[in-house]
């Protein structure tokens, strides 16, 4: 089943069992991205995606950046996802 | 007159991250020109060798230069704005969130047990705490791992006093004959004791193993202490966290030398808090190996000499560990050992607290 949440830069959700750190948030004119330090037993990989963009989370599932929030300046923010899990 | 525009002075600060990043962008263009160029021979090789030997590592650091002067633009502004709201603790925010957002623990607090347990928001559903270890390899701040709550500024605050004395947790958590947990907090000073039920909001801290452990029971009690919310949790100090953990007056200062940190952690716990990075040199996927989380609090647990007799500091991330260490031993992510030079590059704020032995 999807799973969707919101959490700020500085945390550090679990999907599946892959930690993904939301290690910077960053908005300019219209463009927003995030960085993300995505850890699984599989590998560790630090990332950057755009708003609307998506990543494989080490092949248990895919995750899908919704929304960023944040404001120039700072890396503070909040970041939506939707975890999609692949299909037993 | 003294002061300045803050929202001028940001916007500075971002004509600057702009300029770093489109002057990096014209170094890859002309980078992937010269990799490409046809070109072969001693001419060929010597203008190769020239672009990446001195032009390149030249242009590099006119964007590292650029992208520092916009950081010290914002930081200004954020010292201007802290003084304007006389919210200056020397420091920076150890953690995500600023003070007066619309939630946080560095804002205005309650402190005292409620009914029920605090609402889950976002933070996913109650699971089960029953088997809580409580010995001194569970109270260790390598037993953390923080997940989607933005609390780094409590966990630090946590982990902190964890390594430096376990036995003041095993003093202030009681477990109760039916099953409830008993957490003495201090709110200025004066004991508060907050009861919760033996059920932790799966998206909050958890061990290594995704376990609760004594830090969810924590964690709870301090969103009931913070407002009822475990989104109340989300921003802070650590500083505060300190305080209303262990009762002592304490501290935040700018980071200083390592020195400065040897010296705070012989008389107590110590964490730090990273400046808030607002380069825009990692838009583009390019970043540095040392995978320090900007706006985020660390446990401060050790300051040592190394073979070179240079100090070094061991700072470690309530994110807690993972799988994949680094050939120098650290997890680059759960933990790092910093040079003098590296933790001046990215901390600003350092957190102290009397010790509770």
């Amino acid at each position: 089943m999807n799973r969707k949440i919101t959490a700020s830069q500085g945390a550090q959700p679990l999907f599946a069992d892959v930690k993904v750190g939301i290690m910077r948030v960053g908005v300019r004119g219209e463009e927003a991205k995030v960085q993300l330090m995505v850890r699984s037993p599989r590998q560790d990989e630090v990332v950057v995606v755009a708003r609307g963009g998506s990543l494989d989370l080490a092949g248990a599932g895919t995750l899908r950046v919704d929304a960023i929030e944040g404001r120039p300046g700072t890396v503070g923010g909040k970041v939506t996802f939707t975890f999609i899990p692949v299909e037993d | 007159m003294y002061g300045a525009d803050i929202e001028a002075l940001r916007q500075l600060g971002q004509v600057f991250d702009e300029a770093a990043a489109q002057l990096s962008a014209a170094r890859r263009l002309v980078e992937s020109g010269v990799d490409a160029a046809d070109w072969w021979g001693p001419s060929g090789e010597m203008f190769r060798g020239e672009w990446s030997g001195q032009h390149a590592p030249g242009l590099t650091a006119v964007e590292t230069d650029l992208a520092r002067v916009g950081d010290v633009l914002r930081r200004n502004a954020d010292d201007q704005e802290r003084t304007s709201q006389n919210l200056d603790g020397g420091g920076a925010v150890g953690g995500p969130g600023l003070p007066g957002s619309s939630s946080g623990g560095g804002g205005d607090y309650s402190g005292e047990d409620r009914p029920g347990n605090p609402e889950l928001g976002d933070h996913g559903t109650y699971k089960p705490a029953t088997n809580i270890p409580m010995d001194d390899n569970a109270i260790d701040p390598d037993q953390l791992n923080q997940q989607g709550l933005g609390d780094c500024w409590l966990l630090a605050a946590m982990g902190s006093i964890a390594q430096n004395d376990p036995e003041f947790f095993r003093e202030h958590m009681v477990k109760n004959p039916d099953g409830t947990w008993t957490v003495t907090m201090y709110k200025d000073g004066e004991p508060v004791e907050i009861t919760v039920e033996p059920e932790v909001a799966s998206g909050g801290v958890m061990d290594p193993k995704g376990n609760p452990s004594w830090a969810s029971i924590y964690e709870k009690a301090a969103a009931e202490y913070w407002g009822g919310e475990y989104e109340d949790l989300d921003g802070g100090y650590s500083d505060k966290a300190f305080e209303a953990i262990t009762g002592k007056e304490s501290n935040s200062s700018g980071e200083g030398s390592l020195e400065d940190v040897r010296e705070a952690l012989k008389n107590g716990p110590v964490a730090g808090g990273t400046e808030d990075d607002g380069s825009f040199l990692w838009w583009d996927g390019e970043m540095d190996d040392n995978r320090v989380v900007p706006n985020h609090a660390y446990v401060v647990d050790e300051v040592r000499e190394n073979a070179n007799g240079e100090l070094e500091v061991h700072v470690i991330n309530p994110w807690g560990p993972g799988d994949h260490n680094q050939s120098d031993g650290s997890n680059k992510v759960g933990d790092m050992w910093l040079t003098q030079q590296q933790w001046e590059e990215n901390f600003d704020t350092l957190y102290t607290t009397p010790s509770t032995k």
